[in-house]
């Protein structure tokens, strides 16, 4: 988990592995507190500050570093790993591709990683205007199909209207009335008679039975 | 920005790229939100003016084989480890 600083003239490349090794564990833990770390750590050995203690700056520092490096390394490779899976996935992505791919998704988890509310926001919005395209393009196919229906509807009523004038057309009792002398008032009442005495009867009846 | 305030964002920059040993870059946004660690916070601007400034210096370069240009991203480079090492 300790790691050696990858320069030389650095504080941390003055101390011994054990040290450092302490000292990574000690800011990491937050324990002791950075004075008491502090009173432990040997002065600068050598260089400009040679004879100093670090300050509180200095172990402020090697602390932010140590916790971004584990963030940076921890975002690295869930962006590897996933690049495995699309590699594997969509085998003909280019390398210009796959990297820009890494590159986003390194630098989203990095968003994250540090601004959990900045990246939910981002999150939520993106969600929201899904949430919104998706109830738009329901609400268009519902429209659509209520075009539909009223088409379907539309064909249908003239169909059964043009039966109605074929059966009409060849019905004896309504070329009877048709012929007649009957004002056109009478006419009507007669046809409805005619068409409806199934109604009539049920009328007379008490009732429709509905079925079960 | 004051010149004191100004080497302090850039000493924030390198350290948050010097923190990054993967192959990816730190984004600008990334950028931002990782300097408040070394106790600095900064608008996008100016973030962006600084990187281009350590850019110039060879302290810093641009991750390249990108494709879309405002997939930006930045790594440290040797002189620029040497530089934070100093500080």
């Amino acid at each position: 988990m300790s790691r050696s600083p990858q320069w030389s003239n650095s504080y941390e490349s003055q101390l011994t592995d054990e040290q450092l090794r302490w000292l990574h564990a000690a800011l990491l833990a937050r324990s002791p507190s950075d004075k008491g770390i502090l009173a432990k750590l040997p002065p600068w050995r050598s260089g400009p500050r040679q004879g100093q203690k670090p300050t509180l700056a200095t172990l402020s520092n090697i602390r932010a570093r140590l916790e971004l490096e584990e963030n940076f390394a921890e975002d690295g490779r869930t962006t590897e790993s996933l690049l495995d899976q699309l590699k594997s996935t969509v085998p003909n992505l280019t390398d210009a591709e796959l990297d820009e791919i890494g590159q986003r998704t390194f630098s989203l988890l990095a968003l994250r990683q540090q601004d959990m509310k900045a990246f939910v926001r981002l999150r939520s919005a993106r969600t929201k205007a899904e949430i919104e395209r998706t109830k738009l393009a329901l609400l268009e196919r519902a429209e659509a199909r209520k075009d539909q229906e009223l088409a379907l509807a539309r064909e249908k009523f003239e169909r059964e209207s043009c039966e109605l004038i074929l059966k009409a057309a060849r019905d004896e009792r309504v070329k009877e009335i048709e012929a007649s002398a009957a004002p056109h008032e009478e006419k009507i009442r007669l046809l409805r008679a005619h068409y409806f005495a199934d109604v009539d009867a049920l009328e007379k009846a008490g009732g429709v039975p509905l079925p079960p | 920005m004051g010149p004191e305030e100004r080497e302090l964002l850039r000493q924030s920059i390198l350290r948050v790229l010097e923190a990054n040993k993967t192959p990816f870059g730190v984004s600008i946004e990334a950028m931002r939100l990782n300097i408040r660690r070394f106790g600095f916070e900064s608008s996008r601007e100016d973030v962006a003016a600084e990187i281009d400034y350590l850019v110039d210096k060879g302290l810093a370069a641009t991750k390249d084989k990108l494709i879309s240009p405002e997939v930006r991203a930045w790594r440290i480079t040797a002189p620029g480890r040497d530089f934070i090492a100093q500080q």
